[in-house]
C-alpha cells in the first residue's frame, strides 16, 4: 500500500446555464503514487491543473473520475474524518489571504491545536511558542497581529500553523512566489530542514523550476490538465526532453525567445501541446501521445520522445 | 541623448505627529531616451515610494519631498495639481504587479482606453478605439476588436498585463514605469512580458524604469542598474557588471548568491530583514546584516565612492579599492 495513490484522476468543471453550458477539464486522467518522506513536485503554468490536483489530494474537492487514496483509504468523503484532515495540511502562496489579520501569531498557530484537540488548553501556549521559535518568530512577537508581519514572516507563521496539526503530508502550493528573493532562500532552507525533523512528505506545486530542483526528489510536468513528463529521480533533470519541459527551463533561465504566442487554442484531437510546439508534425495533430516510459524512472507523452529513444 | 527622467538629491519624508521619518535619501537617478533602467530592491526599500513621489501621487499633508525632479527636461512642479495630473499618464505611465487589480471589473477594455484618452486628448471615441486595436495588435493580442468588448475578468493575467502596457503606451510617455510587473505571473508569461518590453524599447525607443526584486529579470532587460536598500541607492552600475559578477556592495552580492540555480547545495542565506522606518538610525542601514561591517560602519555618512566612471557604491569598505 502506497502512502498516497492518485488513480486516473480527472476533474471537470461545468459552467454556463441550460443552453450553453461549457465543460472545462482541469485535470485529465492523472495517475501517480507517493511514498512517505519524499518530495514530489508538480510543475506547470496557471491553468495546468496543478493547483486543482493539489486541492483534490488534500480533500478540499472531490474528483470527477478516479480516486485518491491516502494510506489505503479514500481521501474524499462527505464526512472526512478529523484524523484525515489533520494528516493532510497545506501552505499557500499568499499568506495575507489565508490568515485573519486581526489574529495574533499565537492565535493563528493555536487554531489547529484547538480544533484537533492535540494539546490540553494549558499546554497550548508552550507548543505555540516552540513552533513559532523554530520558524524564527521569537516569543516577543507572538502576540503581534498578523497585519504587522512581513510576507516572509507571515509565511513562516503559516508553516508553523500547518505543523501544529502534526501532519504527515503538507501540500505546498507556490509557497515562495510572493516573497522577495532573499526571503525565498530563508524559507527554502527552513522547509528543507523541517522536512527531516518532522518527518514530513511534501507535495510541492510550483512554476519555479529552480525551487523545485532544490527541494524535490521527483518531478511531474503538467500542461492543460495532463501529465506530459515525469521523472522519478530528480537527478534525471537534465534528461527532461518534452518540448514543454524544455520551454519551462528556457523561461526559468531567461533565455531569449523569438516566439510569441497569444492565448492557447485547445486542440480537440492530437497532442495537447501541438499548437505551441516547435517540433509538431501531422502525427502530433491527429494522434494523442500516451504517457510512456522511455527509460527507467522517466516517462514522457510525446511522439518524438519515444522515437528518439528507439533510435 | 536626452534625459527622459531625472532626480537630483531626491529625498522623501513621512510626517508623523512631531517626527519626520526619512523614507528615501538623496537619490540621484537618470533615464535617457531609449534606456532601460533597472531598480532592484526588496519590500520596504522605498522603490514604489520613489516613483509615486516623483509623479506627485502622494498626499502632501503626509509626505514631504526634497530635491529636484525633471521629466522630459522640464522640472516637475509639485505645487500645481492640474499640471501634475496632466503630466501623469501623458509623460509617465505605470504598469503594476497585479494586473487584475488595476482594472475595474464593471468596465470593458475599450472603456479603460477611453478613460485615459478622454483625460489627456481630444480624440474621438472611434479614434481611440482604432488606436487601441493597433496597440493591442502590436502586443500580439489576437482579435483585438473582440478583446476591446471584453471585461477584465474574462482575460488571463498575461493578457491583462499586455493590455495594461497598451494603455500605458497610448500616450507615448517619456517613461514607462514597470513596478514588479512579472512577480505574480508564471515564468512563461514573465518571459513574454520581458521580451515585449525589450521589443518596445528597441523598436520605439521607449524608456523604461523596470523595478523588481528579481535580479535575473532586471539583468535580462536593463542597460543600467540601481540597487536600493532602506531608502538608499547603495550601488549603481552598467548591467555588464552583474553578468561579470563584479558588484561591490555586500547587499548586491548577497542578492546574487541567494538564487538556487539548479543546485541541491544549501543556500547561502542573508539572515534577518531590513530595518523598519522607525528602526532606522544613522550610519549604514545594512550594517546589522553585513558580513563585512565593523563599528565604524554604524556612523558612516553614506558617502558615495566611485568605483569607475559609471559605477557608484555607498560602502565604507570600498573606499580604498576604486
Amino acid at each position: 500500500m502506497s502512502f498516497l495513490e492518485i488513480k486516473q484522476v480527472s476533474k471537470t468543471y461545468k459552467s454556463g446555464g441550460k443552453f450553453h453550458s461549457r465543460e472545462i477539464q482541469a485535470v485529465k486522467d492523472v495517475s501517480f503514487t507517493m511514498e512517505k518522506g519524499e518530495c514530489l513536485a508538480i510543475v506547470g503554468e496557471s491553468g495546468s491543473g496543478k493547483s486543482t490536483l493539489g486541492r483534490m489530494v488534500v480533500g478540499l474537492e472531490p474528483t470527477t473520475d478516479g480516486e485518491i487514496l491516502f494510506q489505503g483509504s479514500k481521501v474524499w468523503s462527505k464526512h472526512m474524518s478529523k484524523e484525515r484532515r489533520q494528516a493532510l495540511q497545506m501552505v499557500y502562496q499568499n499568506s495575507f489571504e489565508v490568515t485573519n489579520p486581526k489574529f495574533t501569531a499565537a492565535q493563528i498557530v493555536e487554531e489547529p491545536l484547538r480544533y484537533f484537540r492535540l494539546v490540553p488548553p494549558e499546554k497550548r501556549r508552550e507548543r505555540e511558542q516552540k513552533l513559532l521559535a523554530r520558524m524564527g518568530i521569537p516569543e516577543s512577537e507572538m502576540d503581534k497581529k498578523a497585519a504587522s508581519f512581513s510576507g516572509g514572516q507571515l509565511q513562516r507563521i503559516c508553516i508553523a500553523r500547518a505543523l501544529a496539526a502534526a501532519p504527515e503530508l503538507i501540500l505546498l502550493d507556490e509557497p515562495l512566489s510572493s516573497l522577495d528573493v532573499s526571503v525565498q532562500a530563508q524559507i527554502l532552507n527552513l522547509l528543507q530542514d523541517i522536512k527531516e525533523e518532522y518527518q514530513l512528505t511534501y507535495l510541492l506545486i510550483s512554476h519555479d523550476l529552480e525551487v523545485v530542483y532544490y527541494l524535490s526528489d521527483r518531478l511531474i510536468v503538467m500542461y492543460f490538465g495532463k501529465v506530459v513528463e515525469q521523472i522519478d529521480d530528480i537527478s534525471l533533470f537534465e534528461e527532461l526532453s518534452h518540448p514543454y519541459s524544455l520551454d519551462l527551463i528556457d523561461a526559468a533561465t531567461y533565455q531569449e525567445t523569438d516566439t510569441h504566442h497569444g492565448e492557447d487554442v485547445l486542440p480537440t484531437k492530437g497532442c495537447i501541446y501541438a499548437s505551441r510546439c516547435k517540433r509538431a508534425c501531422e502525427r502530433c495533430r491527429t494522434e494523442e501521445p500516451m504517457l510512456r516510459e522511455i527509460r527507467p524512472k522517466h516517462k514522457i507523452a510525446c511522439h518524438f520522445g519515444v522515437e528518439d529513444e528507439k533510435e | 541623448m536626452k534625459e527622459q527622467l531625472r532626480t537630483e538629491k531626491w529625498s522623501v519624508y513621512l510626517k508623523q505627529q512631531d517626527k519626520r521619518l526619512r523614507v528615501i535619501t538623496e537619490t540621484d537617478l537618470k533615464i535617457k531616451t531609449g534606456e532601460i533602467i533597472g531598480l532592484i530592491g526588496e519590500s520596504g526599500c522605498g522603490k514604489s515610494v520613489f516613483w509615486k513621489s516623483v509623479l506627485g501621487l502622494q498626499n502632501p499633508a503626509v509626505w514631504e519631498l526634497e530635491g529636484n525632479a525633471w521629466i522630459r527636461g522640464e522640472m516637475v512642479n509639485f505645487q500645481n495639481p492640474e499640471e501634475l495630473r496632466s503630466m501623469r499618464g501623458r509623460e509617465a505611465a505605470v504598469i503594476l504587479q497585479d494586473p487584475m487589480s488595476s482594472f475595474d471589473q464593471v468596465f470593458t477594455i475599450e472603456q479603460h482606453f477611453w478613460e485615459t484618452a478622454k483625460a489627456h486628448t481630444n480624440w474621438s471615441r472611434k479614434e481611440t478605439a482604432e488606436k487601441a486595436v493597433e496597440l493591442l495588435r502590436r502586443l500580439y493580442i489576437r482579435e483585438p476588436e473582440q478583446v476591446l468588448q471584453m471585461y477584465p475578468f474574462q482575460c488571463s493575467g498575461g493578457m491583462l498585463q499586455r493590455i495594461m502596457i497598451a494603455i500605458a503606451l497610448m500616450m507615448e510617455p517619456a517613461v514607462l514605469i514597470a513596478d514588479e510587473p512579472t512577480t505574480s505571473v508564471d515564468v512563461t508569461v514573465q518571459r513574454e512580458i520581458l521580451s515585449m518590453l525589450k521589443e518596445l524599447n528597441q523598436k520605439q525607443q521607449t524608456s523604461i524604469l523596470y523595478i523588481s526584486h528579481d535580479l535575473r529579470a532586471v539583468e535580462s532587460i536593463s542597460d543600467y542598474v540601481y540597487v536600493m536598500y532602506a531608502g538608499y541607492v547603495v550601488e549603481s552600475f552598467p548591467v555588464s557588471r552583474l553578468k561579470e559578477e563584479n558588484v561591490r556592495h555586500p547587499y548586491t552580492q548577497k542578492l546574487l548568491e541567494a538564487r538556487p540555480s539548479f543546485t541541491k547545495k544549501r543556500l547561502p542565506v542573508l539572515q534577518g530583514r531590513p530595518p523598519e522606518l522607525m528602526e532606522r538610525q544613522s550610519g549604514c542601514p545594512f550594517a546589522a546584516r553585513c558580513p563585512m561591517a565593523d563599528e565604524a560602519c554604524k556612523t558612516f555618512d553614506m558617502k558615495k565612492t566611485a568605483i569607475s566612471e559609471n559605477h557608484m557604491v555607498r560602502c565604507r569598505k570600498q573606499e580604498g579599492l576604486s
